[in-house]
Order: C-alpha cells, then structure tokens, then sequence
C-alpha cells in the first residue's frame, strides 16, 4: 500500500564533499545537527498516516524524521507538501511546516475525495529544502463507511459496530476480519473497554457488550470511541460518540475543603499560620538586628560629633 | 603570640600591634595569585557550559525522563550540607561556652556564607528554563517543601551574612584607623561597612546582644534548612528516600562535613598565612573530637537507615538496596562508607591523628566521601521507580553525568572556593579585635595567678 519513493542526489563528487566536510570539521557537524549523507544533504524520512473520524474529518499526518547522532529524532520546521493522486503543482492540497515533534498535520477540506473511486491516494513530499534531500511518501487508502451505533435493551447496554467499503460500481460490501478496538475516554488518555479487540464478523459487523460501571461526568455522560488502528486498506478510522451510560460523578466536597494536596488557594489553615509566625518571627528578629546595627551608626556619629566638639 | 616584656600598657600595646600585623589581610603571593586564576578558569569555562545548557536546554546534562535530578542536586544537598558548620561554630560552640573556637568562628562563617550561596545557585542551575524561578515566589504553594526550601535558604543566608558581619565590624574599623598603603576604595569599603564604629561602651554593648541573639536564632533555621532538604526527598515515596529518619540523617552528616570543611581550611590557612601561634595543636585536638564525635553520631544514623530496610528487604526497596551493597554502585557505596567515615573515626581516636597533616588529610576524606554519599542518596533511588521503566531508550535507564555536567559542578564549587578567597583577601581571618581582647584577659589572669 505504502510506497516510498527517495529522490538523491549522490553527486558527481561525493568524496570531495565528504573531505570538504571533514576538513571545516565540528563546526559544520554542529550547524546542522543532523547526520548528513554523501550529498551532504542530512537523511531525512517521512511516516505517513491517514486518519477518519466520524466519517466526516479527514488527517494526513506526516512525522518528519531525521538522523542525529544515528538516531532518528523529529525533525521541526520543515515544509511537508501534501498533494492527491500524484506530486505535481495542479494536484496540490497545501503545505504545513513540521511542529516541534516533526509532525505536520493537515485536515484535508470536506468533500475533497468525493467522486475520486473507490481508493485514493494521497502523498506527502519535501522538495527543495536547504537542509534535507527529497523525499516522497504515498499513501492509498480505500473509501469506507465505519459506524457506532449504542443499543440498550432490558437495561444490557450494547455497542454495534459495522465497516463497509465500496467497489468501483459504488456497491457498499461489508468488510469482515478487521479488528476494532473500543475506548472510553478519559482525562489523560483512552481506557479500553476490553483486553483485546473485537473483529468484524462477514457482515461487517460487531456486537461487543458495555460495562455498567464507568464512571462519568457529573451526568452520566461517556464518550465511547471505537477505533480502527494502521490498517493497511483503510489507515486508521475512528467513530465517537456521547452518551449517558456513565455512573454520574457525584463531587465530593471534601476535596473542596483545605488540604495538603490542594491548590495553593486552599492551604491549610493551621499550615498557613504555622508557617507565617515563623517567618514573622525569624524575620522580626533579623530586622530587629538590623536596626540594632543602625544604632551602632548613630552612636559612631554621636562620638564623632562629641571628639570634635 | 611572640611577647616583649615591658611595662603592662607597653606590652598590652605590643600584643596588639603584633596581633593586629598577624591577621590582617595580606596581597596574594605568586602561590595565591595561580590558585585564584586556576578558580576563576574553571568558573569561566563551566559559565560557558552553562549558557550552552541555557540556550540548547537539559538535554546537555544526561538527566532524562527517569533520572530528572543529577549531580546538581547532590552538589546542592552538599552546600546546603557544607553551610551547616557556620551555626556549628559560631552559634553552637559560642552558647556552650567554648573559648577555644574564636579563631575558627569566621573561617566557618566564610565557607557557610559562599556555601549558602551556590547552593541557591544550583538550584537554578538545575531548571531547564531559570526564568522560571519567579514561579516559586509568584505561584508558591505553602504545602510544598520546595516552597519551604526556598524560605529557609534565604533565611539561613541573611542570618549566616549577619553572623558574618556583625563580629567582624570591629576588625573592619581597626583597618579603617590602622590599614596603611591600601586602595582607596578598599578604605572606603571598610569606613563604610565599619558602620562608624570607635569601641563605645554601648556599641559593644549592642554588638555583643545581636551576636548572642543571632547565635540562638540561626541553630533551629539550621536544623530547619537541612531538614527541609532531607523532606523534599523524604516526601516522596521512592524506594532509599521514603524515610522517617532522613531529617537527622542529614543534618548529623551536615555537621560531620562543615567540621571537616573548617579543619582542611584550617590548615590550609595555618600554613600558608603563617598562623601557628593563631590557630595551634589545641584547636586540631579539639576540632578532632568534635570530629569522631558527629562522625559516631552520623554512622549511628547511618546504620539506622541503611540496616532496618536492609533487614526487612521489601520488594520495592531490594533492588535499590542491592544496587548500593554489591552491585553498580558498590564500590562507590563501600568507598564513602570506609573512607569517608570508618577511616577518619580510627585515625582521630589515635595522638598522632590529631596533628595538622594527619587531621588534613582526614578532613579531605570527609568532605570528598560526603560530596559522594550525597550522589548515592540521590541518584541511584531515580533508577528504581515503583513503576519499571518502559518504552524508553536503554541509555535512559541509567545515570551518568556528562563532561558538561561535570564542569559545571566543578564550577560552583570553584565558585564557593573563590568567594571565601576573595573574602580572606579582603577580611581578616581569625577575628582581630577578638583575639586581641582575649589575649589580653589572659595577660590579666596571668599577672593575677
């Protein structure tokens, strides 16, 4: 599916450029503070990922990467040209610079791939940059229609999950053997719902059961992802829902209150007090000193005044 | 203390003018002048370490993911450690009536001043984004030892300043009246801190008040600033730091490594400033006691925090304890232990230990072995998080610091160095005023007997 396609450019004097480069030594190492290549351009590559959610938003994220002291670390600030179908002008969609993480993302405009088959192809490119040789990566994904849809019934609570590509007629057809995983979402992350995915069955379809005992927001409110991870037709897919299946938060006031753990607002009272009489105290007494030393001053100068006199 | 014998005010005179020429500040020699240039290159070079580390971040240091604190922090809990021995000297020995330690109160006053100093320094040395210090003042939570820390050290800084100071304003006016042949601004520097001081019954007075005053108030804020450094270790629940006994634990360690600290400037400063009638065999014998002593006290402390969880073997704590017995750190574990405590404990007990050269060179194993065991207590705990390690490159399992890492410690420490030298160029060492009035309530008793 994924095809890479590296354009270099060895150079008619790569050797001279290695010696050149050896020569100006760490000075040019460190300017660039990647490892360079014979062409003297620093190695670079891209991951390509595709992601779909809710059949509706579309991402093409590229990681950008290169070679610093033999380890591949994310490259920032380099411009990624996404484009459809092929790498040239007419067919491109725009270009993101990398972010600190190397990573350029892009949300591809809705309704773009309508009309374009039943598979597209999208690619991510570095051309013409100063530091770094150029590079393509493609990636083909097929359409698809991935849906979540939450059934309770005789208070059993149930998640129904169907994938459906399409041919070249514009047929739908179920895609059985895919592994969907399903998440809660959380504060910090995703809590999956089971130790390992469901997978669709001929029909396209999965039925998984939903715990009663999450906890949710101070409503019930639980929002259920069900996700399609790096698959090789389809690259990752994602539905999400809200939904009231939650235990109801129920605040505990407690935590309101003044506690050793709480925001510095909510100090204790007993720790704010006991800290500030010692600091009132210590303090009272290194100023009372200081003054004190400011009564040596007035005795000197009394003296002074009295020896003259 | 070389004597004429004269009329009692001809020989009161010439005590103090003998005295008075002993003590007083003296121009580096050629041995002086190296030493300071050797400090200031060391500082100069791990500055420009430290501005690489300011621009290219942490990242230069090999503290990672796990290991998030490294020899900046032992290097601090070493100052904080270091610092002690200003209220040791100057306000334990004073409250407890012990004559013997007045040339020893400013040298230690010295070390813990320029201590105290670069153990704040260090702390932002420490932070990837130094600007971010002001959070602390702006943003302090009073529930965090952190913000305690921070309170206690510049609290322990302005009361070690004025434990400095204040007895020293009486040297500071000799050398204002009998300090010829020096800079101008230098006698302006003294006119200025002398604070117009012409030995007024009621000056002294006052002097003599604040000096007791500040030699009770700095003993808790000492036990204070390094019990707050043992807890924010000891507030955490790591395997090696999650103790009830780390707060005497450190300041019983404090103490050992401040009295080594004043016996190697002890004699440094006795042999190269010719100070034998000042600093004599006497004050060796005594510091050495004091030495086995907080030496025993430390290795009681010692056995209690290393025996019982050794005994125990909990889960969580075994391998971090393994670590130190027998495996990578052994020999820097054993190392301390030996050289650092056991050794110097057998060699004071014996006469011949208690000379100069021996106590020196005991006194480097103390302050060496205690730089180290502050390296033990905090690195080899980050290499034992409760939850093991995942996903992380195999170099960030382990800690070593980098050549960076290692100047810019070697720097503050230079820079500590530095201060107390540059303090000694500018300020009598043993106090002046103090040494002569003593000498002359000995002359006193003497005709007296």
């Amino acid at each position: 599916m994924k095809k890479i396609k590296n354009i270099r450019y060895p150079g008619k004097y790569g050797l001279l450029w290695v010696i050149a480069l050896f020569c100006t030594g760490t000075i040019a190492f460190a300017q660039s503070g990647s490892d360079t290549t014979d062409t003297g351009m620093a190695e670079v590559s891209i991951e390509l990922k595709y992601t779909e959610a809710n059949n509706k938003t579309k991402i093409l994220e590229a990681a950008v990467k290169t070679k610093v002291e033999g380890s591949w670390q994310g490259a920032n600030g380099v411009a990624v040209q996404f484009y459809r179908n092929e790498a040239a002008p007419e067919q491109l969609l725009g270009t993101v610079t990398s972010d600190n993480n190397g990573v350029a993302r892009m949300i591809l405009p809705e309704g773009e791939e309508k009309n374009a088959g039943p598979e597209y192809t999208y690619i991510a490119a570095i051309k013409n940059n100063e530091r770094f040789e150029d590079t393509e990566e493609e990636i083909t994904v097929a359409e698809s229609a991935f849906e979540m849809t939450l059934v309770e019934e005789d208070s059993v609570r149930q998640v129904h999950i169907s994938l459906q590509t399409s041919d070249a007629d514009g047929q739908e057809i179920p895609v059985g053997e895919v592994e969907v995983s399903l998440f809660v979402k959380r504060m910090f992350g995703l809590l999956p719902i089971s130790d390992d995915p469901e997978t669709t069955d001929e029909n396209g379809e999965v039925m998984a059961e939903f715990p009663a005992d999450l906890p949710g927001d101070t409503a019930g409110n639980l929002v259920i992802v069900a996700r399609i991870e790096d698959h090789e037709r389809f690259g990752n897919l994602e539905f999400s829902r809200k939904i009231n299946w939650g235990i109801p938060l129920v605040i505990d006031p407690e935590k309101d209150k003044r506690q050793l753990w709480s925001s510095r607002a909510n100090a204790p009272v007993y720790l704010i007090v006991m800290v500030n009489s010692m600091l009132v105290g210590i303090w009272g007494v290194i100023l009372y000193i200081v003054f004190q030393t400011y009564k040596i001053v007035k005795l000197g100068r009394s003296k002074a005044a009295a020896d003259t006199v | 203390m070389k004597t004429k014998a004269h009329t009692p005010l001809e020989q009161k005179n010439a005590h103090s003018d003998t005295i008075s020429r002993d003590l007083m500040p003296r121009p580096f020699g050629r041995l002086g002048l190296i030493w300071v240039a050797s400090l200031v290159f060391i500082c100069a070079v791990g500055l420009f370490f430290y501005i690489d580390q300011v621009r290219n971040g942490l990242g230069i240091t090999a503290m990672r993911d796990y290991s998030t604190w490294g020899i900046y922090i032992a290097n601090f809990v070493f100052f904080v450690a270091i610092s002690l021995v200003g209220s040791l000297i100057s306000a334990i020995l004073k409250l407890s009536g012990a004559r013997w330690r007045t040339p020893l109160t400013r040298i230690s006053e010295m070390i813990a001043v320029s201590s105290i100093i670069f153990a704040a320094i260090v702390i932002v040395v420490d932070m990837g984004r130094p600007d971010r210090f002001l959070n602390v003042v702006f943003h302090a939570r009073i529930q965090s030892p952190i913000t305690w820390d921070v309170i206690v050290i510049s609290t322990y800084l302005v009361i070690s300043l004025l434990l400095l100071y204040l007895p020293l304003i009486p040297d500071l006016a000799l050398m204002r009246d009998q300090f010829k042949g020096i800079p101008g601004w230098q006698h302006k520097l003294y006119k200025m801190l002398a604070l117009g001081w012409n030995n007024h019954p009621e000056q002294e007075k006052i002097l003599r008040r604040s000096e007791r005053i500040l030699a009770i108030l700095i003993i808790p804020v000492a036990f204070g600033i390094h019990t707050v450094t043992s807890w924010l270790f000891a507030t955490t629940l790591r395997p090696g730091w999650d103790s009830t006994n780390f707060g005497p634990y450190f300041v019983s360690g404090a103490f050992m490594v401040g009295a080594g600290g004043v016996i190697a400037a002890m004699y440094i400063f006795r042999t190269f400033y010719k100070l034998e009638h000042y600093i004599t065999l006497k004050h060796f014998n005594y510091m050495a006691r004091l030495l086995v002593l907080l030496s025993l006290v430390y290795l009681y402390f010692n056995i209690n925090e290393y025996f019982v969880p050794a005994y125990k073997m909990k889960a969580q704590e075994s391998a971090h304890l393994k670590e130190l017995f027998y495996g990578s750190y052994a020999p820097l574990f054993w190392g301390v232990q030996v050289f650092g405590m056991i050794i110097p404990l057998i060699v004071l007990l014996f006469k011949w230990g208690r000379k100069p050269l021996p106590m020196f060179v005991v006194s480097i194993f103390v302050i060496v072995g205690a730089w180290f065991k502050r390296f033990l207590i905090v690195i080899p705990t980050l290499g034992h998080p409760y939850i093991p390690m995942t996903r992380v490159p195999e170099s960030w399992q382990h800690y070593f610091p980098t050549f960076k890492e290692w100047w810019i410690t070697a720097a503050t420490l230079a820079g500590a160095l530095l201060i107390v030298t540059i303090l000694t160029r500018l300020f009598p060492i043993i106090p002046v005023a103090e040494t002569i009035e003593e000498a002359e309530v000995a002359e006193a008793e003497n005709r007296t007997s």
